[in-house]
């Protein structure tokens, strides 16, 4: 699994959402997850 | 004015020549039309409300908002809500006005429900939780305080409600969703503003809702390296155990940043840029109240809300939210039936 923490935090709002019940916001979030884990990763500012 | 460019493509026998203006002349001359009706020129009230009131659905507005706006009286530069609405108010009373801003603000709220706007909300989502993490990284204690961390949470979470990085936002609301009283929030806000945190969209006019973007400020460099700290600290982001006389901002951030996992106390000290003395008392306090456990790492009880609200019971400041809220809502009728400048009442209490 990924050790990006923006996927994680993605991640565990979607946890979120589904605890909620808010199924409709929680794909929106797993979609976010999906999409940060599939971008070019970041390239440190300095670099 | 409709756009008569695609006139050509369904007539081939029109000489090449003519524009879709000519079309429009030559149209008004067949049919006797008038000029300003041929040429969209009239003013179809109705139509013009429920624009209004779908872009306010798509900032999160509810149907009570998007009535109240619809119903706002025009006084000195401020135009009236809805022209239709003053109208029908003159002519017809006030109910038959109110029914009609209800039902616009009902009609809005379906059409927003049925054909959401087309807008990339997870690309926003990302954004939002990657300048989240940001903010999560800085040590607010010695950074800005507390307190402006946790107007920034409020400004997170109605992004997040949102779907997008801009997003409008009252003072009153903020002060709402935050649980700051009005003073703190606009100081916080100004000082988020000052910093970079937030844009405040530079047309703006007086009396209307502020509108801010969320951003990285330029001062802060990521460096590809994130925190992993709060998540759930949305929920009791204005419990009223947070309020001044409880455990204030300091309290809330200092929540936040133990509810993922249990820190030491001088790792703690470390990120939240708090003296270990202060953080001392204040997790005696916490630990007395069954807000927090642990002795090498401290970390918040898993059912936080039932302590808060029994720790707000006993220090009175339980309903006080709830009593900002109503206040609130009479400020908004009061500005709603006289014109009344809120922010003098404010003031003056």
């Amino acid at each position: 699994m990924t050790e990006d923490p923006i996927v994680v935090r993605l991640a565990a709002s979607f946890a979120e959402a589904v605890a909620e019940g808010d199924l409709e916001r929680a794909e929106q979030w797993a979609e976010a997850a999906w999409r940060r884990a599939h971008q070019p990763e970041e390239k440190p500012s300095h670099a | 004015m409709p756009s008569l460019c695609g006139v050509r493509r369904f007539s081939p026998g029109l000489p090449p020549a003519w524009s879709g203006a000519s079309l429009l002349r030559l149209g008004v001359q067949a049919t006797g039309l008038s000029s300003a009706s041929a040429g969209g020129q009239v003013t179809d009230y109705s139509r013009g409300d429920m624009s209004y009131a779908v872009r306010l659905a798509n900032r999160g507005y509810d149907v009570d908002m998007i009535f109240r706006a619809l119903a706002t009286k025009p006084s000195g530069r401020r135009d009236p809500g809805s022209l239709k609405y003053q109208r029908l108010m003159d002519t017809k009373g006030r109910d038959v006005a109110d029914a009609y801003a209800r039902q616009t603000a009902e009609k809005a709220i379906a059409f927003i429900a049925n054909s959401p706007r087309i807008i990339d909300r997870t690309d926003a989502l990302v954004r939002i939780t990657e300048i989240k993490a940001l903010a999560d990284a800085l040590p607010w204690g010695l950074y800005a305080g507390p307190g402006a961390r946790r107007a920034l949470e409020a400004a997170f979470s109605i992004a997040e409600r949102v779907g997008g990085l801009a997003f409008g936002l009252s003072l009153r609301e903020w002060s709402e969703t935050c649980g700051q009283d009005l003073r703190m929030t606009r100081t916080n806000r100004d000082l988020l503003v000052r910093l970079g945190w937030l844009l405040r969209n530079p047309d703006d006019r007086l009396g209307r809702t502020a509108r801010f973007r969320l951003r990285t400020p330029p001062h802060i460099h990521s460096h590809g390296r994130y925190e992993c700290a709060s998540y759930g600290a949305h929920a009791w982001l204005a419990h009223d155990a947070f309020r001044e006389e409880g455990l204030g901002n300091l309290g809330w951030y200092v929540l936040s940043l133990t509810d993922s996992r249990p820190l030491a106390l001088h790792e703690l000290s470390i990120r939240s840029g708090v003296d270990l003395a202060e953080l001392e008392d204040l997790i005696g306090i916490m630990t007395h109240a069954d807000l927090v456990v642990g002795d090498d790492q401290v970390g918040a009880v898993p059912d936080l809300t039932l302590a808060l609200d029994h720790f707000a019971q006993g220090r009175g400041t339980l309903g006080r939210g709830e009593a900002d809220r109503a206040q609130y809502q009479r400020d908004r009728e009061a500005f709603r039936a006289r014109g009344v400048n809120v922010r003098t009442l404010q003031e003056a209490r």
